[in-house]
């Protein structure tokens, strides 16, 4: 591929048919090519997730944010909130789906830019009609993700009457916090994230704190960080992965098989594994340690287990996740929306297919490699190289093998019997 | 399949993942004894892993976010 993907801003059905062409040429775009006796017994998980972007924008300008400082800028497109009209039709377009396949239960993230710059009203307009659409059988679980600078007590009472959950990123203490997560001024939002945080603690607001996000910054001290998040008394934190592609490398990762991120996640493993009591829970380490056991994924970071979502952004577009936004501009994009498709059709698309197939839509040297039930060729986004496209080991492979390593060692020796 | 243009692994790393075994076998362990493991964070998966067990609905990767 000769062509520069940076300066290409629009979706791929604003594309011209020359640049649409150009990005067909990737897997799985193009070469998806799966054995017929695989398909003939498989059917398509149904979408049990979706990723609802009440808002395009943020009130924060974070550096390492995927949406709004990655290859894609697409949200300049988008509406800045979502119409009341989209989140009707995304509501009846869930339920229909729903009842198709007589789902038990549905989970919705609001998501952003941040949810919360939406309003308390659409917030709960958007619960209600939720669950208004879908029969009364179906459990509707509801969280939000947000940077906390904004919650209030009039956003509480919303969430509580309708469970909503509250997931908060941050990413340590306040100097290592605001190296990144800033306002466009500069200042930092460290002190409003915690006071969040600390309302989500009140006794009367505790069963609503769903847990913490933290981006890895390899300049941080990991056992610092650590004992940063766990002042907060949080349910669970979730560890990510700075997004990164091998055409865009993540920082510190190069092509030595130096473990950067392997050897400060491992340095946490052991404090949490250790502890004389459980501290908290830690996602990835969780998953991983399940799946070593012989279980399933229930993320889509490590493992073989089906994706069973999709991002419906701000304009009623059906995408796939948003860290595909650090891969190239409208990598995300499916071309299907809420108003003319259903969530069925999604379920053909190549990139949906090739988050639904498991160990036979990896490249070929992770379905060869001993550890493949348990790293799954990591999170899809970071398997990105430009001119192949997803069929590729992650850009983090040595880090991922190297923790699964240390994980599976630890487990090992602390195993009855 | 189509095979893309796929990165090497460091040899070092290979030789780490070859010589894992992905699974802890913990098979030879009643679950009575797995059930008394004195790490806090094990007991809670092998409580997970008796769910899923038990659970007829497949497992699937939802959306990467904390809650």
């Amino acid at each position: 591929m000769s062509s520069d993907r940076s300066v290409r801003g629009s979706p791929p059905q604003l594309l011209s048919a020359e640049c649409r062409a150009d990005l067909m040429g990737e897997w799985p775009e193009s070469g998806l090519d799966i054995e017929p006796a695989i398909l003939a017994h498989w059917q398509p998980v149904p979408i049990r997730e979706y990723v609802i972007k009440l808002v395009s924008g943020c009130n924060l300008a974070c550096d390492h944010c995927y949406v709004y400082t990655m290859a894609d800028t697409s949200w300049r497109s988008r509406p800045a909130l979502m119409p009341r009209a989209t989140i009707a039709r995304t509501s009846a377009r869930i339920a229909q789906h729903a009842a198709h396949h007589k789902m038990p239960r549905v989970r919705v993230v609001l998501h952003g830019g941040e949810p919360l710059l939406a309003g308390a009203d659409q917030l709960d307009y958007t619960a209600r009609v939720l669950r208004l659409q879908l029969d009364p059988s179906v459990a509707l679980e509801i969280t939000i993700q947000t940077n906390g600078t904004l919650l209030t007590e009039e956003f509480m009472k919303v969430l509580h009457s309708h469970q909503i959950k509250v997931g908060v990123s941050i990413d340590g203490r306040e100097a290592q916090h605001d190296r990144h997560r800033r306002y466009a001024s500069g200042r930092g939002s460290y002190a409003l994230a915690a006071a969040a945080i600390n309302l989500l603690n009140k006794p009367s607001h505790k069963e609503l704190f769903g847990g913490l996000l933290c981006t890895i910054d390899l300049r941080n001290d990991p056992l610092e960080v650590y004992a940063a998040l766990l002042e907060f008394t949080p349910p669970v934190i979730d560890f990510l992965l700075p997004h990164g592609t091998w055409s865009s490398p993540p920082p510190g990762r190069d092509d030595s098989a130096a473990t950067p991120y392997a050897d400060w996640l491992s340095s946490i493993f052991d404090r949490w594994y250790f502890a004389a009591r459980q501290e908290t829970r830690i996602r990835l380490f969780e998953e991983v340690i399940h799946l070593l056991l012989g279980g399933h994924s229930t993320s889509d970071q490590v493992g073989l287990s089906p994706a069973d979502y999709l991002v419906v952004d701000a304009d009623g577009s059906l995408q796939l996740t948003d860290a595909l936004k650090a891969a190239y501009p409208g990598a995300p994009e499916t071309g299907l929306n809420v108003f003319d498709n259903t969530i069925d059709q999604a379920l053909r698309h190549p990139a949906v297919l090739a988050r639904q197939l498991g160990l036979a839509a990896l490249a070929d040297k992770c379905q060869r490699c001993a550890i493949v039930s348990a790293c799954g060729g990591g999170h899809y986004p970071h398997r990105y190289r430009r001119g192949s496209g997803f069929l590729n080991p992650s850009v983090y492979c040595p880090d991922l093998i190297r923790l699964i390593a240390h994980i599976s060692r630890q487990l090992r020796s602390s195993s009855p019997g | 399949m189509t095979p893309g243009d796929q990165p090497e692994h460091p040899s070092a790393l290979n030789d780490l993942a070859a010589e894992l075994t992905p699974l802890v076998d913990l098979s030879a362990v009643p679950l009575a004894e797995l059930r008394t493991t004195q790490s806090p964070v094990l007991a809670n998966c092998i409580r997970r892993l008796e769910r899923e067990v038990a659970d007829s609905e497949a497992a699937t990767a939802g959306f990467n976010s904390a809650v």
